[in-house]
């Protein structure tokens, strides 16, 4: 599952069966190698932000939820940038040899643990584990063997 | 292979922490031309007209510097330094424009720039004019190799003879050149 494929889903609460806004913007969790959140936009619940633990299941039309409640404040520490929100998604790629790859196509996760898969940039994939930080300016990831 | 770069190419490339942020940017290259060495870089701040920073980088500090960065690792403190007192005297600091003149009493010509190899941060080089090169034909440069115990700097940059005979014209094949220049000098002194 990619990030871009979660991004626009609506966020359905099964309990209500309403709709209870889309997914607009998700943070990683870098060091954890996994998604931590999502941002609900034009959300009715309490607030915008919705924990990658509080989701019932991902499914390929809808995200669900078991109650509304789920969906509250963004918390005021986030182990990482917006993906979307902050540019990273078709930002730029830097090795940590200081040499710049390409820019940031998706990001590839597992769909049942939120955990990352693979980092994509254009036609090539790189493992997980080569991503080495998300930030204002660049993604980093460790310089690939193939210079 | 070796990564080299100019000296100058290194000026305005940006300082990222390997989670991604840009701290700075480069605004000039320290070098202990006596040893070699890069010592490090002063800053600019990062933006537009980027004002001169207090804060240094040093080479310690450096995980690695590429073509289009330069990396730190996240936990840098940058601190504010001098390097000028890290440099000793003539052996210190500008070479550019410094003439170069081998140890046999030929001008070579004039050091235009340094050229680094971004591996380790030595010095392997320096671009320089030919002083047989007329005035008219800008834009032509050479690239000289240098022993890897450096060169002499004073008055004017002492280079062994042999050198010019390693002297290349671009800085694709100009890593090859060092490399069997200084075999050749390994293989000598055995």
């Amino acid at each position: 599952m990619n990030v871009s494929e979660l991004l626009g889903k609506p966020v359905l609460d099964l309990s209500t069966a309403t709709t209870v806004g889309r997914i607009d913007d998700v943070v990683l969790d870098v060091p954890g190698r996994r998604l931590h959140g999502l941002r609900v936009g034009k959300s009715t619940g309490a607030g915008e932000w919705l924990a990658w633990d509080d989701i019932k299941a991902v499914g390929s039309d809808a995200v669900t939820i078991d109650a509304v409640d789920r969906v509250g404040a963004i918390p005021a520490e986030l182990p990482g940038c917006w993906l979307r929100g902050d540019k990273a998604l078709g930002g730029r790629v830097l090795s940590d040899g200081g040499r710049e790859l390409g820019s940031l196509t998706d990001i590839d996760l597992d769909a049942e643990s939120g955990a990352l898969q693979s980092v994509v940039l254009g036609d090539r994939r790189l493992e997980a584990d080569s991503l080495q930080g998300i930030g204002t300016y660049a993604t980093v990831v460790r310089d690939p063997a193939d210079r | 292979m070796k990564g080299l770069l100019r000296g100058t190419d290194l000026v305005g490339l940006p300082v990222v922490t390997l989670t991604g942020d840009d701290v700075a940017e480069v605004r000039d290259v320290v070098f202990d031309a006596g040893h070699g060495q890069i010592v490090g870089f002063t800053l600019n701040k990062r933006s537009r007209l980027g004002r001169r920073l207090k804060e240094v980088l040093t080479r310690e500090q450096i995980s690695a510097v590429g073509p289009d960065a330069v990396m730190i690792p996240a936990d840098v403190q940058l601190e504010a330094a001098d390097f000028v007192e890290q440099t000793d005297g003539d052996s210190g600091g500008d070479v550019i424009a410094d003439r170069v003149i081998t140890d046999t009493g030929v001008v070579v010509g004039t050091v235009t720039d340094v050229v680094i190899d971004t591996g380790d941060g030595s010095i392997v080089g320096y671009e320089v004019v030919p002083a047989d090169e007329p005035d008219q034909r800008k834009g032509r440069r050479s690239y000289l190799p240098l022993p890897e115990t450096g060169a002499v700097s004073g008055e004017a940059l002492i280079v062994p003879a042999a050198a010019v005979d390693y002297v290349s014209n671009d800085l694709a094949g100009f890593a090859e050149a060092v490399d069997s220049y200084r075999d050749a000098l390994r293989g000598g002194s055995r």
